[in-house]
């Protein structure tokens, strides 16, 4: 079946089988590696991807349910010269070790930001609750979001 | 902490670009890209390059999502490959069966364990087979293998292969397989390996103590979870020669293993390694890519094979399960005067790594800290279910769970501070482990003064609920006397930037950031100076690979020797150019230069195009580093079986749901030696990632099988790690030490970080509701079921 999807602000199209999932189609048509592939059953959130703004675990949603719809990868969101200021934070305050999540993190992140400005501690932690990582603790990530929602220590403690 | 990030120019953008009628970001970089520059990481451009907090090399592909993993990586007619797993535990193969499977729509090529030339492989023993072909000993065990055009068809033919088996009785309890007429995984007996170490004389301590307690400690089996799994891509190359892709993390060995499995020489086998998603052990040893290379021969065309997440559990290695007795005789005034241990290790059901892992379990085994008897008695043991290896900490996590368990319910019953029995028996400078070796650049009482300094030790506690627990710990750098040497080359380029070629794989850790922090400091120039080349067999030199918290220490010796030998070459060329003595010169400031003269110098660059073009002689060093240990006597476990070690505290505070035994931990404080940090952000980073394993191990995971041996949870919906909601808060505090057998002080930071964690939660535990758990995990069940217990052996309170 034909789908037409608007992937980071282009619109594409492809002819994918009934149980092609979304992440196939970004990852094998589309060659948009980015989103990975870390259990195929919405466990991880390594394939988080925003669609019409919320975040969504492509590995669980078809490519015919986003037909018609907008959706944002993490190749949507900088390039080398030109980071997002999410990804600036998180290279600044290296709010990753192996990389596999970060991705996936980064769009949970600006999921909450974009609706939330000035998200709590507890509020970041349970925004990243389906994102799962082995290698940080979580620790310099929530640092990194605090950083760039300009909280202060302070604000977080008391959060 | 990094330097603070400018909120307000980082928010600027960000708020120009907000949509007025939704406040939503576009998320189109275009747009968004605009007026925004990259940070410039100042740091990455300054000397002296040790102890910076360099921003790493791999940043930006990470953040960018543009690192290429192996899954993320095609070559052009490129097959899928699936594995057909054992229905047994422990079970004769007597046929099998693929000629169905490969009528299957896609099917382009099968394999079966007798069509490889050497089909087992091992790092102790080569009892493991890549498939299985005469007998299956776990029910992850491979036992055919299928490649197709997808991974689709691949799967479907699984389904048509037809295995014959003749059911065995199987083995799964460590204890019960060590029993004489139990059934036998491999030959005649199940215990495959042990080792004994013995001190003084630890019985008549015993006899003589003041005081003896003795408690059984279990743990149990916990998979590595590399976010991302096994993988690999194996092709021919048109000169005949394999290339195989893969998310290994030691090449070296993992060459060595392709070669002697399909039997070919070394020089016709290559391995690059990618950017590796995580690895913890986990990725020490080669799984699919014997299997993909011949399926790639057969096929004419590249293979690629990915483990799902339920190969991953099943599969590939975890952590083995300890069942440790302890007796410790103590002195009326908390000096520990003997500790008798004897450790059965589950070794599942092939070898891998336990003899690695039983080996440093015993010798860390009595804890660090100053005991004249000791005696270790340790074994593993073969069983029928999934195998057991490499995972970090190699055993010392299961016996610091136990050691400092009985360390708190000692000062408990003789009524003094936990901190204070601690700092009375811990190792110091000069003190002999148990395997006699003099320990230097000790800072255990450091890390514990510091730990408990900054938590609060002395503070009354304010909420009943809360508890709060202290564990300290030791840990050796490198292998277990076993040879692990590293090898490097550092090139200094005519501009005055470097290049280091090394053959260790970076997995996450940053690894090769430090490598290249090192090379600079030894040449005078910047991180960013420095490019660090790594993990391709056939351009980068040996590497025993990242494992065993070996990598600052030991290739970071190799790449400070070789830098050094480089450097040695530059002096000899600027010598006559300044008209002064080699041994009066310097490597500073990007500079060749006079010492104590600085205004008389070269660019290293000026130095470097010299030597390269000029004298015909480039400013290129090579050198290897093997650390120094002398073997254990058989009988009595003696020697220096480890170059060094690290020490460090941790302290954590829980809270207890009396009701339904949840567990909260709140906050840990840790206090850890690496020796010098080369970069201060990457061992935070280490602590903290190895912190969040240890609430795991404490707290929630745990490798469930059923009467079959079949996994009840291999999927991350049942098997529980670690969210951003149970990362407790984590505070750490880097020991000030140096240890002059390392780069420029280095120690190591890897695994020791999640060694003490679910010691001090057990000890928190305890402190906040009095209940010891003794086998981990401390679910909320096990510990709701303590508390009852507790309560039923309380006198009852006669009602008024």
């Amino acid at each position: 079946m034909d789908v037409t999807i608007t992937v980071n602000g282009k619109e594409m199209s492809a002819d994918v089988g009934a149980e092609t999932t979304l992440l196939g189609l970004l990852r094998e048509n589309w060659k948009l590696t980015g989103s990975k592939l870390g259990c195929d059953v919405g466990d991880c959130g390594a394939c988080t991807v925003l669609i019409d703004g919320q975040s969504v675990n492509s590995c669980l949603m078809l490519a015919a349910q986003a037909n018609g719809r907008e959706v944002v990868t993490i190749e949507g969101l900088g390039d080398y010269d030109h980071l997002h200021p999410l990804q600036a934070v998180f290279e600044q305050e290296s709010s990753f070790q192996c990389g596999f999540c970060a991705p996936g993190m980064i769009i949970s992140t600006k999921a909450l930001l974009d609706k939330n400005a000035t998200p709590t501690e507890y509020e970041i932690r349970e925004a990243l609750s389906g994102n799962l990582c082995r290698c940080t603790g979580y620790t310099k990530i929530i640092q990194a979001i605090m950083d760039i929602s300009g909280q202060s220590d302070d604000d977080r403690k008391s959060a | 902490m990094a330097p603070k990030v400018d909120v307000k120019e980082r928010e600027k953008p960000l708020e120009s670009l907000r949509h007025a009628d939704d406040g939503t970001v576009p998320a189109v970089f275009a747009d968004i890209g605009k007026g925004l520059r990259p940070l410039t990481p100042e740091v990455n451009k300054q000397t002296p390059a040790v102890g910076q907090r360099v921003t790493r090399p791999d940043s930006r592909p990470h953040v960018l999502g543009k690192t290429m993993y192996i899954d993320d990586m095609a070559f052009p007619g490129m097959l899928h490959t699936k594995i057909l797993r054992s229905e047994h535990a422990h079970a004769n193969i007597l046929s099998i069966d693929v000629s169905e499977a490969e009528k299957m729509p896609g099917v382009v090529a099968t394999l079966t364990g007798k069509e490889i030339p050497v089909v087992t492989f091992g790092p102790s023993y080569q009892d493991q087979p890549l498939l299985a072909d005469d007998k299956v000993r776990h029910m992850g065990d491979g036992v055919a293998a299928v490649a197709a055009e997808t991974e689709q068809q691949a799967l479907d033919a699984l389904a048509k292969i037809k295995v014959e088996y003749e059911p065995l009785e199987p083995v799964f309890d460590p204890l019960e397989a060590l029993e004489e007429g139990s059934p036998k995984v491999h030959g005649e007996t199940n215990v495959y390996t042990s080792k004994i170490i013995k001190k003084g004389d630890v019985d008549k301590a015993l006899a003589e103590a003041d005081h003896v307690f003795e408690r059984r400690f279990k743990t149990q089996m916990v998979e590595h979870v590399p976010m991302e799994p096994h993988a690999s891509i194996a092709l021919w190359e048109p000169t005949g020669d394999l290339h195989v892709y893969s998310s290994l993390g030691r090449i070296t060995l993992g060459r060595a293993d392709l070669a002697r499995t399909l039997d070919l020489p070394m020089n016709r086998v290559r391995i690059t390694a990618t950017i590796v998603g995580g690895n913890f052990g986990g990725k020490n040893e080669i799984t699919l890519e014997p299997i993909l290379a011949l399926l790639a021969k057969k096929a004419g065309r590249p293979v690629k094979g990915v483990f799902t997440r339920e190969d991953e559990f099943i599969s590939s290695t975890t952590r083995h399960p300890f069942v440790m007795d302890y007796t410790t005789g103590v002195a009326n005034d908390g000096t520990i005067v003997a500790r008798k241990v004897r450790i059965v290790c589950d070794g599942g059901a092939y070898c891998s790594w336990s003899e690695t892992t039983m080996g440093k379990g015993a010798i860390l085994s009595v804890g660090p800290y100053n005991i004249d008897n000791v005696k270790v008695e340790a074994s593993a043991v073969y069983t029928n279910k999934t195998m057991t290896g490499a995972m970090r900490g190699f055993g010392a996590p299961q016996v610091c769970f136990a050691y400092e368990s009985h360390m708190d319910d000692i000062a408990r019953e003789l009524g003094i501070d936990p901190l204070e029995i601690r700092l009375k028996n811990a190792f110091h400078e000069g003190s002999s482990s148990p395997t006699g070796q003099v320990l230097h650049s000790v800072v255990v009482k450091e890390s514990l003064e510091i730990a408990a300094d900054k938590f609060g030790w002395t503070e009354a506690k304010k909420n009943k609920k809360r508890g709060r627990g202290i564990a300290c710990m030791w840990y050796p750098i490198g292998f277990t006397v076993l040879a692990n040497a590293s090898a490097a080359v550092v090139k200094v380029n005519e501009d005055g930037t470097a290049t280091v070629l090394t053959g260790t794989v970076e997995t996450g850790q940053g690894s090769l950031t430090v490598l290249g922090q090192i090379a600079a400091e030894e040449l005078g120039i910047a991180a960013d100076d420095v490019k660090v080349v790594s993990a391709d067999t056939d351009t980068t030199p040996m590497d025993t690979g990242a494992i065993a918290s070996r990598t600052t220490y030991v290739t970071g010796n190799a790449i400070q020797m070789a830098a050094e030998k480089a450097k040695d070459i530059l002096f000899a060329t600027a010598a006559p150019m300044l008209g002064v003595r080699p041994e009066q010169l310097e490597a500073r400031d990007r500079k060749i230069q006079v010492k104590n003269y600085p205004q008389k110098a070269l660019s290293i660059g000026d130095v470097a195009q010299q030597a390269q073009f000029v004298d015909g002689q480039p400013a290129l060093g090579s050198a290897s580093f093997n650390p120094h240990t002398v073997a254990m006597d058989p009988e009595t476990g003696q020697g220096k079986p480890f170059g060094t070690y690290v020490y460090a505290t941790q302290v954590a505070e829980v809270e207890v749901d009396e009701d339904t035994g949840e567990v909260e931990v709140l906050r840990i404080v840790a206090a850890h030696d690496c020796g010098t940090p080369i970069n201060p952000t990457l061992v935070e980073g280490q602590v903290e990632g190895g912190i969040s394993m240890g609430v795991g191990l404490a707290l929630y995971e745990e490798m469930l099988f059923d009467d079959k041996g079949k996994q009840l949870n291999p999927n991350l919906t049942n098997y529980i790690m670690p969210t951003s909601l149970d990362m407790p808060e984590v505070e750490v505090h880097i020991v000030e030490n140096y240890d002059p057998t390392g780069p420029f002080g280095a120690k190591g930071v890897g695994e020791p970080t999640s060694v003490p964690t679910a010691a001090c939660i057990m000890n928190a535990i305890h402190d906040a509701v009095g209940v010891r758990i003794t086998s981990l995990p401390a679910t909320a069940e096990k510990v709701r079921k303590a508390i009852k217990e507790r309560d039923e052996a309380k006198p009852k309170q006669i009602a008024s």
